[in-house]
């Protein structure tokens, strides 16, 4: 895994959890096969800071995905879920996207507890 | 009076980038566009965009797992029967007077076929006799459309993921023909 280093974002979830945001990350994967995210990295530190819920992945439960709805999003669209991954132990965020629809459950909620 | 739609899928326009670090795969239809996705599950992500083609491409995260999922599918499965198809044309028929959807490859022309169903409203279209898969087909399309595509990508997923339930074997053709248009030579490359 890519060693931390003072340029990139940390966070920490509700659950306690670090979260870190890697430039490579952002600038390599997540920005370049996502080029609608470029404008975005605030909220994407925002839904992982600030979640409407937290879910550990349905078919792989080393990823967390935190969610958190957007009315408006600039360019892109509007009521949009945005989806981040993360590893579940490492917190090292994996991906992100904007989501219009979700057809099946993403996995088991773990936060806020029901 | 009936309307055609023709959607052409060329999968030697996919570009793919693996991000071994956070193990997730990107595939997009050309270059990597603006989109937003069609969250299937934790791991598939359907990649939609707002002009033409609609297609912008899949993500897949956790890639290296999934995939051994799937490979050992079509390991236990399809042995012997993977064939790459580099160019696969999906012609998707849609007819206003009896609502109803096909879609079946561009090559395929059965003289004979009858419809399975697969769950309400969603059929699998066999040849006769040997009764290959040849297309699928959504009845009441304009209500249930949406609905019959989340329960087709269902069956597949629970099929490859979902070992234990009880044998659906119309899914399991489902699953066999989705997963023959895939060149699996690229993606074990990529998950390596």
């Amino acid at each position: 895994m890519t060693p931390v280093r003072p340029m990139d974002h940390h966070v920490v979830d509700p659950t306690g959890l670090g979260v870190i945001l890697t430039e490579e990350c952002w600038l390599d994967h997540i920005t370049t096969r996502h080029p609608e995210m470029h404008p975005f990295k605030e909220m994407v530190l925002e839904t992982t800071r600030a979640p409407d819920a937290i879910y550990v992945g349905k078919r792989d439960p080393s990823r967390r995905v935190y969610a958190r709805k957007y009315a408006h999003v600039p360019g892109v669209g509007n009521e949009l879920t945005l989806l981040v991954f993360a590893g579940n132990e490492d917190g090292y965020i994996a991906t992100a996207h904007f989501a219009g629809h979700q057809l099946r459950s993403v996995g088991r909620q773990i936060w806020p507890s029901n | 009076m009936a309307f055609q739609l023709v959607q052409t899928f060329n999968f030697e326009d996919a570009q793919h980038s693996y991000d071994r670090a956070g193990d997730v795969l990107y595939i997009s239809f050309g270059s990597p566009r603006p989109a937003v996705a069609v969250q299937v599950e934790d791991w598939l992500a359907i990649r939609l965009s707002n002009t033409p083609p609609l297609f912008a491409g899949v993500t897949i995260v956790g890639f290296k797992r999934i995939f051994e999922r799937i490979n050992r599918y079509i390991e236990s499965e399809l042995p012997q029967r993977i064939e790459r198809l580099a160019k696969l044309t999906l012609k998707i028929s849609y007819d206003d007077q009896t609502d109803a959807l096909i879609m079946r490859p561009d090559d395929s022309r059965p003289t004979f076929s009858l419809f399975e169903p697969l769950a309400p409203n969603l059929y699998l279209e066999k040849t006769l006799p040997s009764k290959d898969v040849v297309g699928i087909k959504i009845t009441e399309y304009t209500r249930c459309g949406p609905l019959a595509f989340e329960t087709m990508l269902g069956k597949i997923i629970d099929t490859i993921f979902e070992t234990s339930s009880e044998r659906d074997e119309n899914a399991h053709l489902l699953t066999d023909v989705t997963l023959r248009t895939i060149d699996w030579n690229k993606i074990a490359a990529a998950a390596a």
